[in-house]
């Protein structure tokens, strides 16, 4: 079992960035172009590796927060793997849940330490988006728990596929994708508006790590919702985690279409539609669970 | 032809307000008027006569009759007319009354007049506006008296950002993506907000109009003209070669005229093409900016089918154009034309139809009727505000007469109308394009007799992608006495302040692209430097 989890791990860690080479080709198709090749992205990952480390004028903390961001990021979705094939706690859910908000925090937390006006306006765009993402993601888990009664993967067994529940994970899914910062929800690096504001800043090896931990975060929220979605009607550890990864690369390929058919919001109108439309499905699941459909 | 009775109302109301001189020939009438009474005339001209301001020229006239000069052009879109107003001044005490608080069009040529010729505007605050702050004082390089080649040796300096005590001070350029030259804004915000703005252009301004009046003969300028934007410089050419024409009443064939409207209009498609690619860019819309682009393509190959070269065509010349077309290219333009039409089509239908787009287009970068006609704003940027300006219409030049098109206009003045305008301006760029082949006279491309006198005066306007440029000529011998060029962008980047103030800050950067700015145009850029010298570029000598 732990060998699942180990395969899944390096899987985890090595398929975000080249999915992110996939979703580049798929939009220069979009776009009429040809596109660079699928590994591009890695290939400009392990580039930047190779640069000059530069740490950008009093940004010590930047470089601290960048590497912890990483470090809790390949943890969470190293615990994820291990969770669901071999439960580490009764409340596995919770513990990552958890985990997802302080790597977000860390996350976001590198911008504010760069004295860039650009830096700070990209940070303070993603600190109001996240007031509302984060804010509807944690009440959505806490819906979940409550609605199945599952608070580790080990107790999946008890969960059944009911509308509410749907709704819950459909909004989990709304969640990941403007936690992919993807556009419309891309406002915080928006580069010809605030040239490029939280990356602004970050160059060579830092740089790499910004945008490595960014894949494995894209990767990781896709994966979390569709364990949670697939564990209504998958009740083994293993083909469970497996079909995970299977939907969270197909979900990818969705997604890169969906960024490629929107414009970029702006963070005020982002905010409130994005507040609205949790408020909406948040209500109809909690009406759905009294009214038992 | 312009109604004498037209004519006959501003000879009266120019010699009512004290006028010393009036003439009038073909679309322009000429005013003199002594300083004390330049106020009155111009306020009468502006606010009740309704016309717009296209830009004012100083001139060093002291080598002719010993004064410096200033030129106010007018322009009455309705009827047809430029009004020149002339006003004299003393090289010893060249003091002018400033009338940017009756005219606010007028604030940024005067500021030039200044900086170039010396000329002081009484009633208003003077500054450094085009030349570098330490550039020497008392040195005006379009005075005749300054060499062409004379550079004072300027300490490095640099303008330092403002700073503010109650707003966050947000520098936009001068390298700045959404800028693709160097221009400086600075944005004042209050979280989002922005809520002051000010500019600081002219960083690349090498004098192309002392290049032109001092090294150049009249038929290389045509070429230097071309290359005061690398977008719509064929528009400059034309408006040079026709104020020339204009000048000495030189008789263009008839089918050069056609030629120099069909290339006209096909840089309009490929400039507007352009723009909406970066507009969509802005918003974040890749696949709109792509598909634009690829559309775009085929229209460069259009031009370089007619001209031999997919930008700076270098087939003006004054009397005519260099390349004609012939039943060949006539059947390819039209089979890209209806591709062209199609795809772009589909493309604004698509843009037009994401959600994200259309949200931030609409109401956002508003300029009110009002402030667009105080400001006397050209282009999409007039045409989106509700003023029903166009010079292809309004002072028919180049075989624009033969063709119907319909001039869109919309009221809203936000982003979402100057986009429609384009929009629309395209699809009848196509048409005109379609029309004019249809018509395409026969007979000679070349005027034969080419003669310029000295000291003829003329202005003209070429409706270029971006809003009107304005070219104003003193004919000399062999090259133009004076050559004053105004491009449309020099017009509409004082809007700005207006389009920006309350808006957010995201959406700063279409509102300043939403004018479709050209810095070059308005910089005029032509000497550059080359390592540790300077290396003036001249075309060959034609």
């Amino acid at each position: 079992m732990i060998e699942i989890a180990g395969v899944s791990i390096l899987v985890a860690l090595f398929i975000p960035t080249l999915l992110d080479g996939v979703e580049r080709k798929i939009r220069a198709r979009i776009h009429s172009r040809i596109g660079p090749p699928i590994l591009q992205t890695w290939y400009d990952v392990l580039k930047l590796f190779g640069k000059d480390f530069f740490v950008p004028a009093n940004a010590v903390h930047t470089v601290m927060l960048l590497f912890m961001s990483l470090a809790i990021q390949i943890l969470l979705i190293g615990y994820t793997c291990i969770a669901v094939v071999a439960p580490i706690t009764p409340y596995d859910l919770v513990v990552i849940a958890v985990l997802a908000i302080i790597s977000q925090a860390a996350f976001i937390s590198i911008p504010l330490t760069i004295a860039n006006p650009f830096s700070i306006i990209g940070a303070s765009r993603e600190i109001v988006l996240m007031l509302v993402n984060e804010g509807a993601f944690l009440a959505l888990v806490g819906l979940y728990a409550y609605y199945t009664g599952i608070t580790a993967f080990s107790s999946i067994g008890g969960a059944s596929p009911t509308l509410y529940t749907l709704l819950t994970i459909f909004a989990l899914y709304i969640f990941s994708y403007v936690a992919s910062s993807r556009i419309p929800f891309d406002i915080a690096e928006a580069e010809p508006e605030i040239a490029s504001g939280l990356l602004i800043e970050l160059s060579g090896p830092l740089l790499g790590v910004f945008l490595y931990t960014l894949h494995l975060k894209r990767f990781f929220f896709k994966l979390f919702a569709s364990l949670l979605l697939l564990a209504l009607f998958i009740k083994t550890g293993a083909l469970l985690l497996a079909s995970s990864i299977v939907l969270t690369i197909v979900l990818w390929l969705v997604y890169a279409v969906i960024a490629n058919i929107l414009g970029r919001s702006r963070v005020d109108l982002a905010s409130i539609t994005l507040l609205k439309a949790y408020l909406v499905i948040i209500a109809l699941s909690v009406l759905g669970y009294f009214l038992e459909v | 032809m312009v109604n004498k009775q037209i004519i006959d109302n501003y000879r009266e109301l120019a010699l009512s307000l004290g006028a010393s001189d009036f003439a009038h020939s073909g679309d322009t009438v000429y005013i003199v008027v002594d300083r004390e009474r330049l106020r009155g005339l111009a306020e009468a001209l502006y606010w009740k006569k309704n016309c717009y301001f296209r830009t004012c020229a100083a001139t060093d006239e002291t080598k002719i009759n010993g004064f410096l000069a200033l030129y106010h052009i007018f322009g009455d879109d309705r009827n047809g007319l430029n009004i020149v107003v002339k006003t004299y001044t003393e090289p010893n005490n060249p003091v002018i009354p400033s009338i940017s608080d009756i005219v606010p069009a007028a604030d940024w040529c005067e500021l030039e007049a200044y900086d170039l010729v010396g000329v002081e505007f009484s009633g208003r605050k003077l500054y450094r506006f085009m030349l570098p702050p330490t550039w020497p004082k008392g040195l005006y390089p379009l005075r005749k008296d300054t060499p062409y080649n004379y550079r004072p040796g300027l300490p490095v300096s640099g303008e330092r950002i403002s700073e503010s005590p109650v707003s966050a001070v947000v520098p936009v350029g001068p390298y700045h993506p959404a800028l693709h030259e160097p221009e400086y804004f600075e944005l004042y915000v209050e979280g989002e907000k922005v809520v002051d703005v000010k500019y600081r252009g002219f960083h690349v301004h090498r004098g192309i109009e002392k290049l032109a009046e001092t090294r150049m003969t009249y038929q290389q300028i045509n070429f230097l003209a071309e290359r005061i934007c690398g977008i719509c410089g064929f528009e400059h050419s034309v408006c040079y070669a026709q104020t020339v024409e204009k000048a000495a009443k030189i008789d263009v064939p008839e089918r050069a005229l056609f030629i120099r409207s069909i290339v006209l209009e096909v840089e309009r498609i490929h400039s507007h093409l352009l723009w909406i690619g970066v507009a969509a860019h802005l918003l974040g819309y890749d696949t709109g900016f792509m598909h634009s682009w690829r559309i775009r393509e085929l229209v460069m190959y259009l031009a370089e089918l007619l001209t031999g070269s997919r930008k700076t065509y270098g087939i003006n010349l004054i009397g005519g154009v260099r390349k004609d077309i012939n039943e060949e290219k006539k059947k390819k333009i039209l089979e890209t034309l209806e591709l062209v039409e199609k795809d772009f089509k589909k493309l604004v239908d698509t843009m037009l139809g994401v959600p994200e787009l259309v949200k931030r287009l609409k109401g956002t970068g508003i300029l009110p009727r009002e402030e667009a006609r105080k400001l006397s704003v050209v282009g999409p940027v007039a045409r989106g505000s509700g003023l029903d300006r166009d010079i292809r219409r309004d002072l028919p030049y180049a075989a624009y007469s033969y063709a119907e098109f319909k001039v869109p206009v919309y009221d809203d003045g936000d982003n979402l109308s100057r986009l429609l305008v384009r929009v629309d301006e395209v699809l009848g760029s196509i048409s005109i394009i379609r029309q004019l082949l249809d018509q395409l006279p026969r007979g000679e491309i070349m005027a034969e007799d080419i003669e310029i006198p000295e000291g003829r005066i003329a202005t003209s306007s070429v409706e270029a992608p971006r809003g009107e440029n304005v070219h104003f000529i003193i004919t000399g011998r062999g090259k133009p006495y004076r050559w004053r060029i105004r491009a449309p962008t020099y017009q509409n980047i004082p809007a700005l302040k207006i389009m920006l103030e309350g808006e957010n800050l995201a959406d700063a950067p279409l509102t300043i692209a939403s004018i479709d700015p050209c810095f070059s145009c308005t910089d005029r850029i032509y000497v550059i430097r080359g390592g540790n010298r300077y290396r003036m570029i001249l075309p060959r000598r034609y």
